[in-house]
């Protein structure tokens, strides 16, 4: 079980003077249960790469398979095999359309056929997921709303889903704090529990590093690194500076505490530890 | 009294939310932005931040009470076209915003709207690239920019209606890293050199420590306002409000609980860095 891309490119508008080549010979294997963050300067390719996981766009070359099925085949299996992958697009009041926000987040779990108790129930739980209160937000229309709250609905309408594979498409731009945090640790939670597989295309570095267990950096339609959080950002600067990735903030703030000589290790990477840090060193310092 | 560009008093926005009942967006909001102010708004998402903004250039007409945009109220008998001269909007998605195929095409199309002549266009179109550093691109296609540089141009935009404040809603919210410090400083510098009044609605609260002045909003009130320095050294009680401090401010606050006499008012990391050598 996994998603597996075999040298995919894709052109957009190709045989035209506007012919462009988003991503290029990229070759990967997501196994389920991963949390792979996927981060990268804006006109990399990582949208363009991540329409392909449920299909919405086809290889110009290439194949993209879920569970081996080969998802350009015009097949039952295959169409079947995309729905498992729910995406929550970059512009997601593009994705929305009924009347009320009851209709918009029930659309996908009456497409599965469920009865109507259940689509009610996934509705709530959904809804629930991403903060919105159900009785005072359900009857409203989608498109009167803040921002933020447009952004939220359109997780809900996903998450209605109960997709295996996850995948979110810059999903905390116009998120609140408070928001963004709760929604990614009732993704983690899914994850945890439900043991469904996560894509998280981000430019939140904070994200990437303490959510995800593996890191596609991409460049110029390529991946140009591919490894665990820590190694990712601990390894060379240039290339990620080239590759459009600045370090997280955590990073950032220990390196300027050991610019100014305050010795505290290199990898501290959570407000506790550095905390910790800090005070023994203070302590030390008392000492002597 | 010259010296304020808007203000607002009692301040009311009621939606219709559809089904025949109201949503109050803004519930009695005062506030006073001065010349050359750089302000910036915080708050959860539908806490009335963009509902407050498209009031300052007549996007949105008051339910109740006033906004004064250089002394002309906004209401459907004032002077719209007057108002949105003065103060200009750019918002989150850079995409929706490009209307021309050539780069200075594009931020030439508020003056020709107003009816510029074609020379004071042609000058304008080159101050305002040039104020946004974007000279180098002005026949480039706006679509194949990066977000950072579509920001940018949008700002340009704006500018050649040379206005006298400028509302950015999230101008970052779909910016790489890059990007997002491409915008953060052009604006700044936009204020410092030119003295451009801003106001900066943003859930970056790193980005509004460089504002003059923040606001805090909450259902539809302003509910702290002060400099970066006041709101944010008060880690708690942003928090609570499901804000966030920056992380500089959220460290050193555990530091002082752990009592470690530090500064009370750190919120960059350089001052973290600083106060610390100083410690011991
Ligand atoms: N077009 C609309 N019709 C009806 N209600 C609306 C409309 N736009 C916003 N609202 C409501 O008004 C309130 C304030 O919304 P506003 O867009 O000003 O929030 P915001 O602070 O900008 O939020 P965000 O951080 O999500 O952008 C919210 O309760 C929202 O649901
Ligand atoms: N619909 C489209 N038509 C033409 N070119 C596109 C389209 N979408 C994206 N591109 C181009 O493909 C490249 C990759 O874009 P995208 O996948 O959106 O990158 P990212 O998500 O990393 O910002 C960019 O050069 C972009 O301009
Ligand atoms: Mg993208
Ligand atoms: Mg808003």
């Amino acid at each position: 079980m996994s998603i597996k891309l075999e040298a995919v490119s894709y052109t957009y508008m190709p045989g035209t003077p506007y012919e462009k080549r988003a991503i290029s010979d990229i070759s990967l294997e997501i196994e389920k249960g991963e949390f792979v963050a996927i981060i990268g300067h804006t006109g990399s390719g990582k949208s363009t790469l991540v329409q392909h996981l449920n299909g919405l766009l086809h290889p110009t070359s290439g194949r993209v398979l879920v569970d081996d099925i080969d998802l350009a085949a015009k097949t039952p299996e295959a169409k079947k095999i995309a729905r498992s992958v729910g995406m929550v697009f970059q512009y997601p009041e593009h994705q929305l359309f009924a009347e009320t926000i009851y209709e918009d987040v029930a659309f996908g779990p009456r497409n599965l056929k469920l009865d109507e108790a259940e689509v009610r129930q996934r509705v709530e739980l959904a809804m629930e997921f991403v903060g919105l209160d159900y009785g005072k937000f359900a009857h409203r229309s989608p498109f009167h709303l803040s921002g933020g709250q447009m952004r939220r609905v359109a997780i809900a309408g996903v998450i209605a889903m109960q997709p295996d594979y996850l995948v979110l498409d810059e999903p905390s731009a116009g998120l609140d704090p408070a928001a963004r945090n709760a929604i990614f640790a009732e993704i983690v939670q899914l994850y945890r529990t439900r043991g469904i597989t996560v894509i998280l295309v981000t430019h939140n570095m904070e994200e990437a590093a303490r959510l995800a267990d593996r890191m596609l950096v991409m460049a110029k339609g390529e991946v140009r690194m591919d490894g665990k959080p820590k190694e990712v950002f601990r390894a060379d600067r240039e290339l990620l500076h080239a590759a459009g990735v600045d370090v997280p903030r955590m990073v950032e703030l220990v390196d300027a505490l050991r610019l100014k000589g305050i010795d505290i290790p290199e990898d501290t990477v959570s407000v506790d530890s550095l905390v910790r840090e800090i005070l023994a060193r203070q302590r030390r310092e008392n000492a002597c | 009294m010259d010296d304020i560009i808007i203000q607002t008093k009692d301040l009311c926005h009621l939606y219709p939310n559809g089904d025949g009942e109201l949503i109050r967006a803004l519930d009695k909001v005062s506030v006073t932005i001065r010349r050359g102010e750089f302000v910036a708004i915080i708050g959860t998402n539908g806490s009335g931040k963009s509902t407050l903004a498209k009031h300052f250039n007549a996007l949105l007409l008051p339910s109740a009470g006033q906004c004064l945009v250089d002394g002309l109220p906004v209401s459907d008998t004032g002077d719209m076209w007057a108002i949105r001269q003065k103060v200009g909007m750019v918002f989150q998605n850079p995409d929706n915003q490009i209307v021309a195929a050539v780069v200075e095409e594009d931020v030439a199309f508020g003056p020709e709207n107003l009816g510029v002549p074609p020379l004071e266009i042609r000058r304008r179109v080159d101050d305002a690239l040039a104020a946004v550093d974007m000279t180098d691109y002005r026949l480039h296609a706006p679509h194949l920019l990066s977000g950072g540089q579509k920001q940018r141009i949008a700002i340009a935009g704006v500018l050649a209606i040379r206005p006298d404040c400028l509302v950015l809603d999230e101008p970052t919210a779909m910016l790489d890293p890059l990007g997002r410090e491409e915008v953060l400083s052009t604006v700044s510098r936009l204020n410092k050199e030119q003295g451009m009044t801003v106001v900066y609605i943003t859930h970056f609260m790193e980005e509004a420590v460089f504002a003059d002045r923040v606001l805090v909003m909450d259902k539809g009130r302003i509910i702290r306002e002060g400099t970066p320095k006041e709101i944010f050294s008060c880690v708690e009680e942003i928090a609570a409000l499901g804000l966030e401090a920056p992380l500089a401010a959220e460290v050193a606050w555990h530091l002082r609980n752990r009592g470690l006499d530090l500064p009370a008012d750190i919120i960059t990391d350089e001052e973290l860095a600083l106060a610390l050598c100083q410690s011991n």
